[in-house]
């Protein structure tokens, strides 16, 4: 019977110790791990902050917009003839119905 | 005694449970706990917003939203935007009405380039009003190039492929670079063109088909909204959108509250957020509630024109039918319902 009793009083003990180890393993990486996502996400932006010096919004949305234009600005305008401007009507309703079906 | 006194598992049962249970509510304690900890820290004050961030982390896509979804989400954001901004901020959450596809045409001949549609807009909008400065309409002067009745049914200009259209003005008015910052004393200019262009609302838009998440999409009325909470700010539609229309908010949109328009809508003009891609929707909080869009009433010399597409008694179906009628960049089919149009 004492055999028994120290065989499950035993299996606890080593249960509780892998508990704890684990625990102690799972809090070891989730540090480290945590450190390193901090140190790479800081590192991530001293290098983009130096790449990218100047972040002004205006400048950045400008950039965006003359470009834009200039191309805009670039193009060929030509009059539709009749038959293009009756089949393009043709094409939206027909869409339309299609999609709204 | 010492053996007596701990559990003896006579009744295996008794002792897995035990420890199990123990462990479970331990667990289950402390879970709720942290649970609780958290949910006090975001909305344990009483501010909308911190409640409103709340939700709208783990809300759906709007198009996906339930009925009752979208009724919270839109409470949600009243209920914040009213808080941020002093002032009793309505979010409307009208669909596309039945059998009513947009259409726009302006009057290329009539622009003045007074830009009075652009500053509507913006302030109809709420756009950012500094650092970024953001328009959805752009005006662009333009040299005047010679135009020629008699060439209009010539073929299309030189070099420039199959002779099945016309050509209106010579080329030598279209080549030059646009200008951007034109601010003379009065205007129109004695010798230039002014060019405004905005979303041309395609009927097969590129930048739908480019959005990874599908926060941008085309409603039954032809209408290309955004779902500014689902964008993820990665600028593939503006990269796609060939006629440069959309704008992304670079920074933290700067609006005062004294200017935001209160009467909003959640695909329309409610205010936008840092890094959320933003463009016209030719006022979807107006014209479907049967307004004109705002720039369409600004214009002082009614250049611009709007109505259904599906209507043949509409002003832009009577425009297509009757006057000059060009479109940009229409060898690139995405059938812009944006129309330029010449009397």
């Amino acid at each position: 019977m004492a055999d028994r009793y120290k065989k499950v009083l035993t299996k606890k003990d080593s249960s509780k110790v892998k508990n704890s180890l684990s625990r102690r393993i799972f809090l070891k990486k989730a540090l480290i791990s945590g450190v390193a996502m901090a140190t790479t996400v800081s590192l991530a932006k001293k290098v983009s902050t130096l790449a990218i010096p100047d972040l002004n919004p205006q400048k950045l949305n400008m950039n965006d917009v003359i470009a834009g234009d200039i191309a805009m600005a670039q193009k060929k305008y030509i009059l539709m003839t009749k038959r293009e401007k009756e089949d393009l009507v043709q094409f939206f309703v027909e869409n339309y119905q299609k999609d709204n079906l | 005694m010492a053996d007596t006194n701990s559990k003896i598992p006579d009744q295996p049962g008794e002792k897995d449970n035990g420890t199990n249970r123990r462990d479970f509510l331990k667990e289950t304690g402390l879970s709720v706990a942290a649970l609780t900890g958290a949910a006090t820290l975001l909305t344990g004050s009483q501010e909308a917003e911190a409640r409103v961030t709340w939700a709208e982390w783990f809300q759906k896509s709007y198009r996906l939203m339930t009925n009752e979804e979208q009724k919270d989400a839109i409470a949600r954001l009243e209920e914040r935007h009213s808080q941020e901004f002093g002032k009793k901020v309505t979010v409307d959450g009208s669909p596309a009405m039945k059998d009513v596809l947009f259409g726009y045409a302006l009057n290329i001949k009539k622009c003045i380039g007074c830009r009075t549609c652009v500053h509507a807009c913006v302030k109809e909008n709420n756009q950012s009003r500094y650092n970024p400065e953001l328009q959805w309409i752009r005006v662009i002067k333009m040299e005047k190039g010679e135009f020629l009745a008699a060439n209009m049914d010539k073929g299309y200009p030189k070099d420039y492929g199959i002779e099945v259209g016309g050509n209106a003005y010579e080329n030598a008015g279209v080549t030059l670079e646009g200008e951007h910052y034109y601010q003379p004393e009065t205007v129109p200019e004695k010798d230039y063109f002014y060019f405004p262009i905005q979303c041309m609302q395609c009927e097969k838009p590129p930048c739908v088909k480019v959005c990874p998440v599908r926060s941008t999409y085309r409603e039954p009325d032809g209408i290309v909204v955004i779902d500014y909470n689902w964008c993820i700010g990665c600028r593939m539609c503006i990269s796609a959108c060939p006629y440069w229309a959309r704008r992304s908010n670079w920074g933290e949109p700067n609006l005062p509250a004294e200017e935001m328009n209160p009467k909003t809508h959640y695909l329309g003009n409610r205010p936008r957020m840092n890094g959320a891609t933003e463009k016209c929707t030719f006022c979807l909080q107006r014209v479907r509630n049967g307004r004109y869009p705002a720039c369409v009433e600004a214009c002082p010399v009614g250049a611009r024109k709007f109505g259904n597409l599906l209507d043949p008694d509409s002003e832009v179906r009577k425009i297509l039918a009757r006057k000059g009628v060009f479109r940009l960049k229409a060898e690139l089919n995405t059938y812009p319902k944006f129309f330029y149009f010449i009397d």
